[in-house]
């Protein structure tokens, strides 16, 4: 009788204590900025909108920095779409040597740690030597696309870390999708592109949509590159760092919690609509579509081969280039400044030399790995005990999709989260610094985590074997240990990697809670604002140089 | 005494009623089959066995002790999904121990079950490494070395090719036997259910429809759906004009006159069953009644037998299966002459659902 009482209660603990960190971990720093802004909302009120002496000049300079988040992620998206949807196709359906490598390229951005690649893109761009220059243009961080004002730096560094969401969904649809649906098309007479039209489009239409939807979640929230090459411009996630460090609390919680909502109301409801379901598609009128069919039929088969081109083509523009660059200035900038040719000016003299560059870059790279081994095993341990939960319990497929949304939260606004909930002014439990940038971390880790444990629990089977091995006498620990985690092994080290490179690599919230404690990706973004260059290109090419390790780490594991 | 008793077992998801005062019991040793069409509730009813699932009212017993409120792994009931769910991270003599070692019993059994299996050469490789017939006996040998009597197999060979299927459910049958494992191996081909169970449990959206005998459900089918289930029949409707002496007259729909055995009311509305096997060809009308005139509109050859479907009547279409012994006996376009023997017929009360709803699988 007390080992049945003991199953029970093991049961229930675990579930309820997957509950119970997952609140506290996870969804009460997410949410926390509304019940700020809510508790606070007299003095929110008369510092956004009734100032006394400013007026509602912080509510007129948010819509500014609202308008410009907004038509910058909607550009970007639009972007990705076009570049993203032929670059899946060619992962995809063409089969040539390199593929891995070329894939990995497309998931460097995911990885990467932003601040060092927005440096590294602004290189690529406005250095004096850059790609522009060659053909006689000049770019700098105030050159802003007309029509639709939006810096062209900023619009670039969007693009490239968001088009790979777009990437990753279109090929994972295509991958699933039978290739026999297409063979059958073609087989029956239809141009490529017909069958592209006709077929393939509809079935990827709501992975392009999920895509879409990311990569705009993203772009609302990136912080770190966009920091560096923002210029004079200001996006709603720069305006919420820099009214903290201003010690503008109200503006900034009131702003933080306008985009965690504006997240939300594009993140929830799609996770609704996407679940599949039957969708009547109107047909073209039917001498449009005999025309558009003529016109498809007319394009020459060399078709593919552009669209190919153009995909590798944009690939090496917006990711390989910056790195080239990295790595070009790097070499330009070793010995000493290539413009004025003084030794001060070189990577050897800022790192080793007085300014001793060197071990503020070691410092800032161990407490990185510090913080990212920690906040990582802790999320390990927090992922278990919530994949119980969401697999055993109904409220499991709630939670699921309550766990994107960390996913989404725009960095700086998190930031500004866990310094309100667990600092000074909060509960006042930790100072900015170490175990905050932690917790910051555990925040967008957990669900990584969770998402690939989860998805390796479908793909296995899990709950056949689950059944089976209590029924031959395991208790439910018994399963956990025997069955469960040895059978999702994969899974929760796949995400462990995801999450400590992301954790590597964080810069807009960290920039916020890190206090003392700097981490390297923030680093970046100090040493370019001090102008300190060649450290800056230094530090960059270090985080790059790791992140693709932890790629080739987690390709060789995950397979 | 019965080894597993179910008692009045009901479980319902939500507004969906899977188990409906389900009860039956099996005894020591048996070889139940439990057949029905997907959906019958077949997978719940042995959760609930298994103790995977609580019924929402019921009861469970296992050797005269009542289980229904212990966790499955304080019952001696091993629950086994489609391919035996072999544990494809542990090698076999670790998935054949597993049960073994959970439960603290004595490792000897281990080796002895593998040996009775004749896995012992195979006993470092993974699961994926065996041939189909090799994983189900590691399948056994698990449930043996832990100590479990009752074997719960969910459509375990549901996933094989005919040919397979053939293969491993007679040796399925034979290892239990030899080991002697009460089994309850749920399925929803009829043919495998009989031809290896000892007897068969019909069940249909959550119900018992019946239980017995292979030959006896087969040959005395309760209802029309039980008939239809185990076999394909040809169904005719009508009305009993006269009974006597255990013989009744009907007047069937599309045929007229028809001579059944059995007696029914005078004027019930009933349904009559013929299976392929039962009716009788002939060039000629040369039984006294029960004789039809039809056209032949198609020929299956199938090898064993040949299938001659017959159009009797506008609407009433016929199979009748006859063995193939040299040559086709009839053509295409031919007329012939159908007998229905009397003693041969189904008779059902005409089902108040209506014939096709009483039919339906779901
Ligand atoms: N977890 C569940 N939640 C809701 N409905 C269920 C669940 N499991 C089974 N059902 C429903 O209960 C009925 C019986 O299911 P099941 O026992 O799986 O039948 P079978 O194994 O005979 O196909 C079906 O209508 C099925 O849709
Ligand atoms: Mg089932």
């Amino acid at each position: 009788m007390l080992r049945l009482r003991n199953s029970r209660v093991q049961e229930k603990l675990i579930a309820w204590s997957g509950l119970v960190v997952l609140l506290i971990f996870v969804f009460f720093p997410s949410f926390y900025l509304f019940s700020f802004v809510i508790r606070l909302w007299p003095s929110v009120y008369i510092e956004v909108f009734a100032h006394p002496i400013l007026g509602d000049v912080y509510w007129k300079e948010m819509l500014r920095y609202l308008s410009l988040s907004l038509r910058l992620s909607l550009v970007t998206v639009v972007i990705d779409l076009l570049l993203g949807v032929p670059l899946a196709y060619l992962l995809v359906k063409r089969r040539f040597e390199f593929e891995g490598f070329l894939e990995d390229l497309t998931m460097l951005p995911l990885v990467i740690p932003t601040s060092g690649f927005g440096f590294a893109t602004m290189l690529a761009w406005t250095a004096s030597y850059s790609l522009p220059t060659l053909f006689g243009i000049r770019i700098g961080l105030d050159t802003v696309v007309p029509v639709i004002k939006i810096p062209l730096l900023m619009l670039i560094v969007h693009v490239a870390l968001t088009f790979p969401y777009v990437v990753k969904t279109v090929s994972g649809a295509l991958r699933d999708l039978k290739a026999s649906y297409e063979v059958i098309s073609s087989s029956l007479g239809a141009h490529p592109l017909t069958t592209f039209r006709k077929v393939t489009l509809p079935l990827i239409l709501p992975s392009m949509f999920s895509g879409a939807v990311l990569a705009l979640a993203r772009s609302l929230g990136e912080t770190g590159a966009t920091m560096i090459v923002a210029g004079v411009s200001t996006t709603a996630p720069i305006a919420i760092v820099r009214w903290e460090f201003e010690n503008k609390v109200a503006p900034a919680a009131f702003l933080g919690a306008l985009l965690v909502a504006l997240s939300l109301i594009i993140i929830v409801p799609t996770e609704y609509l996407l679940t599949p379901g039957k969708k009547g598609r109107r047909l073209l009128p039917k001498g449009l579509e005999a025309r558009l069919i003529r016109l498809e039929r007319s394009t020459p088969r060399s078709f593919a081969l552009l669209r190919d081109t153009a995909s590798l083509a944009f690939l090496m523009v917006i990711v390989v280039l910056p790195m080239l660059m990295l790595i070009y200035n790097s070499a330009l900038y070793w010995a000493s400044d290539p413009y004025t040719g003084r030794r001060e000016g070189s990577i050897l003299y800022q790192l080793f030399g007085p300014p001793r560059y060197w071990d503020v870059i070691m410092r800032a790279l161990t407490t990185s790995l510090i913080t990212a081994t920690l906040s990582t095993l802790l999320s390990v341990y927090i992922s278990i005990l919530a994949l119980f939960l969401i697999m055993r319990y109904n409220i499991g497929r709630f939670i699921r999709v309550l766990l994107k949304i960390p996913l989404v939260i725009p960095t700086s606004a998190l930031g500004l989260s866990m310094i309100l909930l667990w600092g000074p002014k909060g509960l006042h439990i930790l100072n900015p610094g170490l175990w905050l940038i932690v917790l910051t971390h555990v925040v967008f880790s957990v669900p990584v985590i969770v998402e690939t444990s989860v998805a390796s629990y479908m793909e296995a089977n899990l709950p056949i074997y689950e059944d089976t091995a209590r029924s031959l006498g395991a208790t439910f620990y018994d399963v956990m240990e025997t069955i469960t985690l040895p059978m999702i092994k994969r899974g929760i080290v796949a995400g462990s990697l995801l999450a400590f490179t992301h954790s590597l690599g964080e810069t807009g919230a960290t920039f916020i809670v890190m206090g003392d404690h700097t981490t390297i990706a923030p680093l970046i973004v100090n040493m370019v604002e001090s102008l300190a260059i060649p450290s800056a290109i230094f530090s960059s090419l270090i985080l790059i140089v790791l992140s693709f390790i932890m790629l080739a780490i987690m390709r060789k594991i995950v397979g | 005494m019965a080894y597993l008793e179910v008692e009045g077992v009901s479980k319902s998801y939500g507004p969906i009623k899977a188990l409906r005062d389900v009860s039956f019991s099996v005894n020591r040793g048996e070889y139940l089959c439990i057949l029905g069409p997907t959906g019958a509730g077949k997978t719940t009813l042995l959760k609930v066995i298994a103790g995977l699932i609580k019924p929402d009212k019921g009861r469970i017993l296992i050797d005269e002790e009542d289980v229904t409120f212990l966790p499955p792994e304080l019952r001696a009931a091993a629950y086994m999904p489609q391919g035996y769910a072999l544990f494809p991270h542990m090698r076999v003599w670790e998935n054949i121990a597993y049960g073994t070692l959970i439960r603290g019993l004595p490792l000897e059994r281990v080796w002895a079950s593998i040996k009775m299996v004749g896995l012992a050469h195979k006993a470092y490789s993974y699961p994926h490494e065996l041939s189909g017939g090799q994983q189900q006996r590691v399948a056994l040998a698990r449930v043996v070395s832990s100590g479990s009597k009752i074997l719960l197999l969910d459509e375990p060979l549901s996933a094989l090719d005919l040919l397979l299927n053939i293969e491993l459910r007679y040796e399925l049958h034979r290892y239990a036997k030899s080991m002697g494992l009460t089994v309850l191996h749920v399925t929803h081909n009829s043919e495998e259910a009989l031809s290896i169970a000892d007897r068969v449990l019909i069940l249909r959206k959550g119900k018992v429809q019946q239980i017995g005998r292979p030959d006896e459900v087969y040959a005395k089918p309760r209802n029309l759906f039980v008939a239809r289930f185990l076999g394909e029949i040809t169904v005719v409707e009508g009305v009993v004009r006269a009974s006597i002496d255990n013989r009744s007259v009907v007047e069937a729909k599309g045929l007229g006159r028809l001579v059944v055995n059995g007696s029914v009311n005078k004027g019930s509305h009933v349904v009559i069953a013929y299976r392929p096997e039962d009716l009788v060809l002939l060039s000629s009308p040369s039984e006294p009644y029960n004789v039809f005139r039809g056209k032949v509109i198609d020929v299956e050859f199938e090898g064993l037998r040949v299938r001659i479907h017959v159009m009797l009547s506008k609407g009433l279409e016929s199979v009748i299966d006859q063995w193939f012994v040299h040559e086709i006996p009839f053509k295409k376009g031919e007329t012939v002459y159908v007998y229905l023997p009397p003693e041969k017929a189904l008779i059902f009360e005409y089902p108040r659902e209506g014939i096709s709803q009483a039919l339906a699988l779901e």
